[in-house]
């Protein structure tokens, strides 16, 4: 069952997303549920806290008497990242890049401007793929370190600081565990390549079994790659 | 046994009296609780054991000490109020004793030795005396001139502060003189329950030193606060005038002087990166959030700010907190300006909220550096050059509660801060 959480305290809109709902769930072979709030209350809370369906958030940005969708979105992040959040505004877009950051916001929709189409794009493109939101998850010592799977190319044990490494997109970071360890906590993609490095084959460009060297789709070159491993690979 | 219950009933009930009459002189009214009468009688109590011939001093200073504890625990008055009330108190019960006195004298012939060998009898002259105290204080005329007393008081509060920083060393140098060793047992009681009234003395005194320079930070930090809109909306207005002018100059100019013009114009735009309207975020927190972001424009980090408070948190907050929660705001906010300054699209973001236990301030920020997850907050450990690691360190010690996370490549930094 999919569950659709509406938060708006304007009528006129709220029918208008109910009913954009109403058209678009008969094209879906999945059970769907709809909910509507005008502002933040317990039953909302108890929702959000109860998070075992798939949910689609759509809440209104700017609410009367009650708390904004940022703080809404907000709670919700604290409880729930695999949901999936539009926001309606009225806002000027330009600074969205951190809102859709932080609180992973799927889009972020006009109020008075193709709220239609745009909702039933979103619709259409959030039931029909695949949710890769699985997370590698560390807690170190004074912070935690939450990483998507996907976000992933690379882990390898460096000798000189005896720390394992995690390579991501944008960053590295180093944790206290084990190369076998962490293999355990990943999924099939991950395959190990070197007694000192997984990869994350999802990401992976080509191998080089002569050079041990391994090619990744970004274009990094990580020398770490043994024979002993080939077969696992294929 | 029986005069001793007497005497603790009397010194109880004289106490209880001695609260209302406070509340009348600090003009707050007096509303009893269990926690209120719990203290009332632990410092009947000891003033009790204080009060005998042998320790006169003692009972100076446990009457002080008291009057001090009532003042803040039940009243939560200012320190000047504190200092300044008990002088004037102490003017009225002079006064109801010497009523008291003078009554004792017009209704007959008192043995006064038997009146002062018997110490139920002493506590029954005190509740007597805080009877006359209210009653004085309830004639409307003597209630004034009190009043006007109190406001004398609070003008030449540095004076009466200053003579009290002499008269207390001098009432403890006389104090070892005074007081009768009367035996061994006796010896250590007098030395411990001396010394630990000096240690909570001291420790009162010092807090109150540091409450002083606190209120005082406070205090500039809030005329900075005012300066700060007066330029700013000073400076707004001059940025709205010379629009307007430079439109005029436009109107009549030629390509080249447009082209000129427009430059200008592009220049004074400096809130380019900033979305947020200002005026929603408390003002006490705007300046720190402001000067820090504005000063770093030159990086063109986009920031947003959502602040979703309605009360300014310095209005609820003590002094020692506030102070605490400018600097760690300060830091969080340099650490996330050098953490994302060297990301493609660098942007911060703040978050302001509150329930009724608590002031939530979240900061997020993206960031591209290397990071050892478990040296993170550790001294001497810093992502940043020419950085120290002592920032993150500082916040661990705060004692506010802290939650960090990295959620892929945002650094969150949440502050919780009891209110």
């Amino acid at each position: 069952m999919i569950r659709f959480v509406i938060v708006e305290d304007e009528e006129k809109c709220l029918n208008k997303i109910k009913d954009i709902i109403d058209k678009e769930k008969y094209k879906i072979d999945q059970e769907i549920k709809t909910y509507e709030f005008k502002g933040y209350n317990k039953s909302l809370a108890n929702m959000i806290n109860n998070n075992d369906e798939r949910t689609i958030y759509i809440l209104d940005i700017e609410l009367e008497n009650s708390k904004s969708g940022i703080e809404i979105a907000s709670i919700i992040r604290n409880v729930d990242w695999d949901s999936e959040i539009i926001f309606i505004t009225n806002h000027d877009k330009m600074f969205e890049t951190a809102h859709r950051n932080i609180y992973e916001v799927f889009d972020f929709i006009e109020k008075y401007h193709n709220l239609e189409k745009r909702l039933i794009k979103d619709i259409r493109i959030i039931l029909s793929r695949n949710v890769d939101k699985k997370l590698f998850v560390y807690k170190g010592r004074n912070i935690d370190l939450q990483l998507y799977l996907h976000s992933i190319n690379y882990i390898y044990r460096d000798k000189e600081d005896r720390k394992v490494i995690i390579v991501t997109e944008s960053s590295s970071f180093s944790i206290n565990m084990g190369v076998k360890e962490i293999l355990d906590k990943l999924d099939s993609r991950f395959k190990m390549v070197h007694r000192s490095c997984i990869v994350n084959t999802d990401k992976v460009s080509s191998y080089d079994w002569n050079k041990s060297i391994i090619t990744m789709v970004d274009g990094t070159e990580v020398g770490y790659l043994s024979k002993k491993y080939k077969k696992e690979i294929k | 046994m029986a005069s001793y219950i007497i005497d603790y009933t009397c010194l109880f009930i004289s106490y209880f009296i001695l609260v209302i009459i406070f509340g009348k002189l600090l003009k707050i009214k007096y509303k009893p609780s269990i926690l209120n009468i719990l203290l009332i009688l632990s410092l009947a109590l000891l003033n009790h054991f204080a009060a005998s011939d042998n320790f006169l001093i003692l009972k100076t200073i446990t009457s002080i000490f008291s009057f001090f504890i009532i003042c803040y625990c039940i009243f939560k008055s200012t320190l000047k109020e504190g200092i300044v009330i008990p002088l004037v108190f102490i003017v009225v019960t002079l006064i109801s004793e010497l009523v008291l006195m003078l009554i004792i004298t017009i209704v007959g012939t008192v043995n006064m030795e038997y009146i002062t060998s018997a110490s139920y009898i002493k506590s029954l002259i005190t509740v007597l005396t805080m009877v006359i105290s209210y009653i004085i204080i309830l004639i409307n005329c003597i209630y004034s001139m009190l009043n006007k007393l109190i406001e004398f008081l609070y003008k030449r509060y540095k004076y009466i502060l200053a003579l009290i920083k002499i008269v207390i060393p001098i009432i403890f140098l006389f104090m070892f003189y005074l007081i009768n060793y009367s035996g061994k047992t006796t010896n250590v009681v007098n030395i411990i329950f001396i010394t630990t009234c000096l240690i909570v003395i001291i420790i009162f005194v010092h807090t109150i030193y540091i409450n002083n320079t606190l209120e005082l930070i406070n205090e500039l930090l809030l005329n900075n606060i005012t300066t700060y809109e007066k330029v700013l909306d000073n400076y707004k207005l001059f940025k709205h005038n010379i629009m307007h002018n430079y439109n005029c100059i436009k109107a009549v100019g030629d390509k080249k002087v447009n082209k000129i013009i427009d430059s200008y114009i592009k220049e004074h735009k400096t809130n380019k990166y900033i979305d947020t309207d200002m005026s929603k975020i408390p003002s006490s927190l705007r300046t720190i959030i402001y000067r820090t972001l504005i000063e770093k424009y030159d990086l063109k980090i986009n920031i947003k700010v959502d602040s979703y408070i309605k009360k300014d948190p310095i209005s609820y907050l003590s002094s020692r907190k506030f102070c605490k929660l400018s600097q760690s705001l300060g830091i969080v906010l340099d650490n996330a300006i050098e953490a994302c300054k060297n990301c493609d699209e660098p942007y911060i973001y703040l978050l302001i909220t509150e329930n009724c236990n608590e002031l939530n301030i979240k900061v997020c920020n993206n960031f591209k550096n290397k990071i050892n997850i478990d040296s993170i907050g550790t001294k001497t450990y810093t992502t940043k050059e020419k950085h120290n690691g002592i920032g993150l360190l500082y916040l661990n010690s705060t004692g506010f509660d802290i939650n960090k996370t990295i959620r892929n490549n945002i650094y969150i930094i949440e502050l919780k801060i009891n209110k």
